[in-house]
């Protein structure tokens, strides 16, 4: 911990990001913003799909089968082709982006409640609470969890809420060893102390002390898990893991497309070009944020 | 030294009992796994027989226990598809696995650790912003994404590399690319960030003074310093690189573990996802150890600690 970090817990992160901190250059287009834009926009697009994207997603025409982008089939114009059953890419894929941005704001949300009460209670209590905790996130850290993920959801069975628990199993570690280590320093400041000899001890305690001080980092870890989520469902789906085939998301249609690569490259290319849309907005929104939020964390 | 190796071992025991008995328990609660053997035309005569011949008609603590002793003795039982001991099948598979995974690691460390200085040293400049934008992008497409562009660019259009496989020689190019670029991109991030950090340090200040070059401050020096930290996050990420591996295997049919769990998983053949996982497990506590081991030989200040 620097001096200047202690000053930012002394601060609280809502203060200190509005600190000038010098090197920072004012500029009229900057990336956090525009990409969070572009989130919004797309996530509004896809979760209200049913109201106007031109084809039911499931609706096959088998007349027009593999057509390439831009044809006009008897029901719809099929803008970004249709695939081996005939169904319309361009629908499939805006109501595609409703599993994986629900998938990864919930997982995301979750995991940061359920972690970020964990590295508290490690930090504010230490002791046993702390060592079983810590443990089970070093031990969790190092292991492939996707591997049992894909096991997990292969005995229980698919679906959008299977998915979320166990992507929430796996992702609440990182949020607890933050929480844990930004609220180990928090304790050692002179508010802290200030406030536990004026009295304050328990949930007040915690809550308005040391919760708002690790908000700010807690937010930023939760812009990398949101990428990281959308990546590990579209994973899932490609291997034909996530939720049922009978709804169309980004995965399931690239690993459909990639039995088509030669005769139709578009049913695979379009998905793969909005997941890296997509993950790609969210880590330039959070690197963004750590600029502003949380200077001294990196990126680990 | 033998600390570290005694309470890696404990760990390794606890990890992969863990999760062997979590499975075990799932697999128990979702349904009857001779159901599942024996398919959807059988008479409850099979289903009995099956049951039977696979302890099913026991109490849940003498399966078990007898799943425990299996665990000792590596017994997972019959693949339900191949109908031959899963261990060996694992086993055989593996070696695939550790090729892919070794090769794409060497790859991801080649460019990043160059890239990273790179960065670090022209950070003001365009040549190194540009690779920052580089690694985000990395950073953001999912392995199995770039896989497919890899086929589509590189077998389909190009017709240059075979599309799936381990038949020739250069059927590991394209998986070993799709499976290292997500550690390239970290950890061209990391190392410049690391580096950036160490060139603030006094050392840094006092070899310059005595006028040495910046070629020798920088690769003997701060990759020395560097080296400690970037090892410990090497640890955690080989477990995840595990993890990318089967979903690079699947998506280029490369004849490893990673495909032999994805079928198990398609057609519920638990004794063989069983294996899988449990080989994985140990795979990835052995890995963290060796890094354990290469702590002490990277920092003289931790073997003069152990010693």
């Amino acid at each position: 911990m620097s001096k200047t970090s202690i000053s930012t817990l002394l601060l609280g992160s809502k203060l200190a990001s509005k600190l000038p901190t010098g090197s920072r250059k004012k500029r009229f287009l900057q990336a956090g913003p525009i990409s969070i834009a572009f989130l919004s926009i797309a996530a509004f697009i896809s979760f209200t799909a049913n109201f106007w994207v031109p084809q039911d997603p499931g609706y096959q025409d088998l007349f027009f089968r593999l057509v390439p982008p831009m044809t006009d089939g008897e029901t719809t114009s099929y803008w970004l082709g249709s695939d081996q059953l005939g169904r319309d890419v361009f629908s499939r894929l805006i109501h595609g982006g409703k599993i994986s941005f629900a998938v990864g704001l919930a997982t995301a949300t979750f995991a940061m409640l359920i972690g970020g009460f964990l590295g508290l209670i490690a930090a504010y209590f230490r002791g046993w609470q702390e060592a079983i905790i810590l443990r089970v996130v070093d031990i969790q850290t190092a292991f492939p969890f996707l591997i049992v993920a894909i096991a997990i959801v292969s005995i229980v069975g698919s679906g959008v809420v299977t998915i979320i628990v166990t992507l929430v199993v796996w992702l609440w570690t990182p949020f607890a060893r933050l929480a844990h280590a930004k609220s180990l320093s928090v304790k050692e400041s002179e508010f802290y102390r200030a406030a536990i000899s004026s009295g304050r001890s328990g949930f007040g305690l915690v809550f308005q002390h040391i919760v708002p001080n690790i908000v700010g980092s807690m937010m930023v870890v939760w812009t990398f898990v949101v990428a990281q989520t959308i990546i590990a469902e579209s994973s899932m789906s490609y291997l034909g893991l996530g939720v049922p085939l009978s709804t169309p998301t980004w995965g399931s249609m690239l690993s459909e497309g990639r039995n088509y690569l030669e005769t139709a490259w578009w049913i695979a290319t379009f998905p793969a070009i909005a997941i890296l849309l997509t993950v790609l907005s969210v880590n330039v929104f959070g690197d963004w944020l750590s600029d502003r939020l949380d200077p001294q964390t990196k990126d680990i | 030294m033998l600390q570290v190796l005694i309470s890696r071992a404990l760990q390794l025991i606890l990890v992969v009992l863990g999760i062997s008995t979590l499975l075990f328990l799932l697999i128990r609660i979702s349904g009857d796994p001779a159901l599942a053997i024996a398919g959807s035309d059988s008479t409850s005569a099979d289903i009995d027989r099956i049951r039977e011949s696979l302890g099913l008609n026991r109490s849940g603590i003498e399966q078990y226990l007898s799943f425990l002793a299996n665990l000792a003795t590596l017994n997972f039982g019959d693949s339900y598809i191949y109908l031959q001991p899963s261990m060996p099948l694992i086993l055989e598979a593996l070696p695939n696995t550790l090729y892919l995974s070794f090769v794409a690691f060497l790859l991801a460390m080649a460019v990043a650790i160059p890239a990273g200085i790179f960065a670090a040293v022209k950070r003001k400049e365009f040549s190194g912003k540009f690779i920052m934008s580089m690694s985000m992008l990395g950073q953001s497409i999912p392995p199995f994404v770039i896989g497919i562009f890899l086929i589509l660019v590189f077998s389909v259009w190009l017709k240059l590399l075979p599309s799936f496989g381990n038949e020739e020689f250069l059927s590991i190019v394209m998986p070993a690319i799709a499976l290292s670029a997500v550690l390239m991109a970290r950890h061209t991030r990391l190392v410049r960030t690391y580096f950036i950090e160490e060139l603030s340090r006094g050392y840094v200040r006092t070899g310059k003074s005595l006028g040495f070059t910046n070629t020798r401050i920088r690769f003997k020096h701060i990759l020395r310093n560097i080296s400690v930290p970037m090892l410990s996050l090497i640890g955690i990420d080989l477990g995840k690189f595990v993890g990318g591996a089967v979903i690079i295997e699947a998506v280029f049919a490369w004849p490893g573990i990673g495909s032999l769990m994805v079928n198990a998983v398609k057609s519920r053949d638990y004794p063989l996802l069983e294996a899988g996982v449990f080989t994985v497990a140990v795979m990835v506590v052995l890995v963290n150890l060796i890094v354990d081991l290469l702590y002490q030989f990277v920092d003289p200040r931790l073997r003069a600690k152990v010693n």
